[in-house]
Order: C-alpha cells, then structure tokens, then sequence
C-alpha cells in the first residue's frame, strides 16, 4: 500500500505529474483568491456570533459548525471535482494523499501532514500546522474547554466525502488554541457505500 | 456541431434542467423530457453491465499495472473557437477552465447515442451527475465525442460555480439559476 | 524610572492598564499610585485639543510635521504620537492616539520621589507606542474580542511588558 501511495500521479493529467506539482499549478493558476484576512474575520465573526446566539452552549456550537460545514463539503464536492478531475481513489491511503495534498491546497492553501494511522487503515489523522481560519484568534477563557474552533471544517470533510461515497466520521482531537501541542484531526471510513457509486465506474 | 439540448439529471435519474438552444418545430413536453432522463439513467446502468467479462478483467490488470486509467479525455484547446473569449469564468482563473487531458469517470457505462439525425452525449461525474448534450448532427466521430465531453466538463465546471456555490439552490432539486443560464448559452454559443 | 501605562476607549472608558516596574527602580510610592488614573484621565481633555489640531507635534516638540489625520500619501503612523502632552509635579505624561480614537497614555517619573522633571526619551517611547498599537490592531482581529472592552488576554499583557522591558525600563 506504502508503494501505491508513494508514487500517486496526477493521472487525470496523463502525465507523471507529482499530486503536488498538480495542485499547485490549480492552486496558482486555476483558482481565484480573496484577501486572507477577510475570510478569517468572516469565519471568526460567525464562530462568535454563534456562541452568543446559543448563549456559551459550545457543544451546540461545536455541533452547529459542523452542520454548516456539512452544507458547504457537499456543495464544495463538486467545485473540487470540477476543477481536478481526479479519477476515483484505489485506497483510503490514496484518499488521506488527495485531501492534505490537493483539496486543503486548492482550497486553504495549506498542506496537512497525513499521519497516526490506525492498525486497520480506516483511521488517520491530518495535522494541521498551520490554520488560516484561526490566525488572531484567543479562544475566551469558558470555550478553551470545549469549544472546538475550527470544527466547520470536519464538517466539509464530512460532506465532501460521503458525496463520493464514503461514509466518514471527522472530529477534532486537539487544536493549539486550547493550548495543545498541536492541531489534530481525526477521519475515519465507517464503509464505502458502494450501492450508490454511480454505474459505469470500474 | 450545433448543440440543440443541454439536460442535467441528478444522482437518482431525475431531470432537474433542461434548456433548449435552437428552437425546433417537434419539441418534447416536459413530461418526456422526465422518462427520457429516468430512461437514460437506466441505459447507463445496464451498459456497463453489458461490458464484457473478459474485457472488464484485462481492463483492470491493465490500469493496476500502469496505475493510470484506461480512458483519458484529450483536452481540445478553446472548443474550436480562434482564442478562449468567455466574459466571465466565476472562480476558474487562466486561460480556460483547464488546459490538460483529464480521467474518464464514466468507463463503462453509456456515453454517446447517434441515430442518422442527431448525437447524444453523455459526462458523468464521481458524484454521479449526469450532463446530457444533444447535438444535431449525427457523428461516430471520436473526435466530436471529446469535444463534446469537454464541452460537458465546462458545463459542469459552470454547475459547480453558479448552481452549487448558490446558497439558494437545493441540491437535488430542479435547477433555476439565471446565472447558470447565461453562462452555458454563452459557453454553447462559442462552439 | 516607573511607568504607569493605560489604554482608554473611544467612549474615556479603561481597556487596559498596566504599571512597569523592575527591581533595580523603585516602584511609585502608594499614596501615589492611587492618583496614577486621575491624573491620566486629566491629560485627556489635552489629546482631545490636540487631536483637532492640524499640527499637533509642532506645537508641542517643534519638530515633525503634518496634521493628525493620515495623509493619502503617507502611510506611516508616526504621527498618531504626541509625544509630551502634560506634566504633573515631577510627572511626565506622554499620549498616542489611534485612528479608531484609543487612545494610548502613560506616566513617566524620574525616580520613587518626583524631585526632578521625568525625562522622556521620545524615539524609545514613541517605538514602545507602535508596538502596543499594533498589538492592539491584532487583539481587533480575535474574534471574540469586542470593540471597547477590557483586554483581559494574559498574552496582550505579557507581551507588553516584555516591550516596556525592551524600551522603557533601561
């Protein structure tokens, strides 16, 4: 499995390009951008926004960010097949690749190390470096226990995934802005739901 | 080629667009525009289970071995037009909404229909959106059928801005985007 | 020499306040320290004057030049300092003002006793304002920091003790 996903070319290219050098000529030439800092305000508004309206509930919070995020991954699916074509993946492997490598590229600009695989490889974990959601941010002392400040985007994992048929669970283990060592997310096959892959598929 | 119809139908068979692009005396009422979508859903369906057993098992070995698909789409430049002049391409920066050969996803299932009058073609996506074009011209041509599915490709590009990114739209639900209208006719009407 | 540092919102209310000390200065004295906030919020109805003022700097220090307002073609901040607005006995009170209306104050002493004028090093002081103004810009950007509220992070509050340490308390 190591030497299938060692050498994952972009093969929607047709050529040996590497995922990498494919993402990010998408990334650079392909995709319009907007001010970084204008989309972290925005995000940063809604968080708290949201924790106001649910009164300091972050449970609700946590969960209502992850519905929101749901929304977008399922939408957002589309947009990330459009602008790659990527074909269908061989292995969850090649999956955990294409997410850190290629959507959290095009999308975020960022590039996640894939790491913390469980025994059976239906888990992994992507560690964040670096967040461009929570730049500025200072979690307030009442949330630092339980609120989980970028969980908008397990949602997006959530969604995008089971679009293309993978019944997944996301959840973050620990964020630097609690004041963990890092920030973790965890992505976990439940099953491939292989009744609706669409027919004509190999 | 002139393109006559575009239909988009969702993951479970059903038509939620359809536009018309000429304007032709015998036209279907929407309720044969609903069976034909069902129907070609179905079509899809069983081709690639008529996709012979030994042909399935070598096409396998074969894109294990390579680790490359069997089917590549070749990109065909600006759809045939002197230089890429949409006004607007949404969040798709460059020249064009992609510039190289890209997968198939749809390997075995139905892709092209021609009867002496007219060609069908057909873009399925990994999410298993369907994106229909009828042509007037009746072609076997390998070359009209890429043209097509890059045209599609487009169209589905142009899906993902203006449809999904519409905060409005339901997905799954019959699509009524103005700006995914004009968009496509533009796209349609560079060919 | 001590400083007593505070930063009051656009309304005259306190965000924030701190004093810096160290070891080898003598703090100020506790009949003092008691006084500290009233004779900053005195030197407000100067910074208001001076605020409207096209000059500002020139008539305090006679150097600089330029109205408040930013110029369209000049970005620098240099001068939202106003450097030695007021005095007070041995006192000296220096203030910045930011283009949102924080306005930034401290009081400078010579030494525990106030026998002599405190003397202010303009370019350290000045230095030592724009840092915590752009400290300031990015406790805007938390979002869960509210425009005129009390800064209650303990990070703002480290690191601007760590920049009196580097430009006050020499």
């Amino acid at each position: 499995m190591s030497a299938n996903s060692a050498n994952i070319s972009a093969s929607s290219a047709g050529s040996k390009k590497s995922l990498k050098t494919f993402s990010d000529d998408i990334w650079k030439n392909k995709t319009a951008k907007i001010n970084a800092e204008l989309f972290t305000l925005t995000y940063g508004s809604i968080v708290s926004q949201l924790c106001t309206d649910f009164e300091r509930d972050f449970k609700k919070v946590n969960s209502h960010l992850s519905a929101m995020g749901y929304n977008i991954g399922v939408r957002l699916i589309e947009d990330f097949l459009a602008r790659t074509a990527l074909p269908r993946c061989d292995s969850f492997t090649q999956t955990s690749e294409v997410i850190s490598k290629c959507a959290f590229k095009i999308f975020l600009n960022v590039t996640p190390q894939v790491g913390n695989w469980s025994s059976s490889k239906d888990t992994f974990s992507l560690f964040l470096d670096e967040n461009p959601l929570s730049d500025f941010v200072e979690l307030p002392m009442d949330a630092v226990k339980e609120l989980w400040y970028s969980n908008i985007l397990c949602g997006v994992l959530k969604g995008a995934l089971e679009m293309v048929q993978m019944d997944c669970d996301v959840w973050f283990v620990s964020d630097v802005l609690r004041g963990d060592q890092n920030t973790e997310m965890r992505v976990k096959l439940n099953r491939i739901m292989k009744e609706e892959i669409p027919a004509g598929e190999d | 080629m002139a393109i006559q119809t575009i239909l988009v139908i969702n993951k479970s068979g059903g038509l939620v667009y359809q536009r018309d692009f000429i304007k032709t005396s015998a036209k279907l009422s929407s309720n044969e525009y609903l069976i034909l979508a069902g129907t070609l859903q179905g079509v899809v369906a069983i081709a690639s289970q008529v996709t012979p057993k030994a042909l399935q098992i070598s096409a396998k070995a074969g894109s294990k071995t390579a680790n490359e698909p069997s089917q590549l789409i070749p990109y065909v430049g600006s759809l045939g037009a002197p230089t890429q002049n949409l006004s607007d391409m949404g969040s798709f920066m460059g020249q064009d909404f992609f510039n190289e050969s890209f997968a198939s996803w749809n390997q075995s299932g139905l892709k092209h229909v021609t009867t002496d009058q007219l060609s069908m073609f057909l873009y399925q996506t990994l999410t298993g959106l369907k994106f229909v074009a009828i042509s007037t011209q009746s072609t076997t041509n390998a070359m009209a059928v890429s043209i097509a599915e890059n045209l599609l490709r487009k169209a589905y590009c142009l899906y993902a801005d203006y449809v999904m990114k519409n905060p409005f739209h339901d997905p799954d639900m019959p699509i009524k985007c103005e700006l995914f209208d004009s968009h496509l006719a533009e796209l349609v009407g560079q060919l | 020499m001590p400083c007593y540092f505070a930063i009051i919102g656009a309304r005259d209310n306190p965000i924030y306040e701190a004093e810096f000390t160290s070891q080898q200065l003598n703090s100020f004295p506790p009949e003092l320290k008691e006084l500290n906030p009233f004779i900053l919020h005195a030197s407000l109805d100067i910074i208001e004057d001076l605020q409207w003022q096209v000059n500002p700097q020139s008539i305090n220090s006679g150097s600089g030049s330029g109205g408040f307002l930013r110029s369209r073609n000049s970005s620098n901040n240099g001068n939202c300092y106003l450097g030695k607005i007021d005095h007070f006995y041995g006192l000296a009170i220096t203030g910045y003002l930011s283009y949102g209306n924080m306005k930034f104050v401290m009081i400078h002493s010579s030494n525990a006793n106030g026998s002599t004028l405190a003397q202010v090093e303009d370019w350290s002081v000045r230095s030592f304002y724009q840092e915590v103004h752009e400290l300031f810009v990015k406790t805007l950007m938390n979002p869960f920091y509210k425009l005129n509220d009390p800064i209650t992070s303990p990070v703002f509050d480290s690191k601007v003790r760590a920049l009196a340490r580097r430009y006050l308390l020499k």
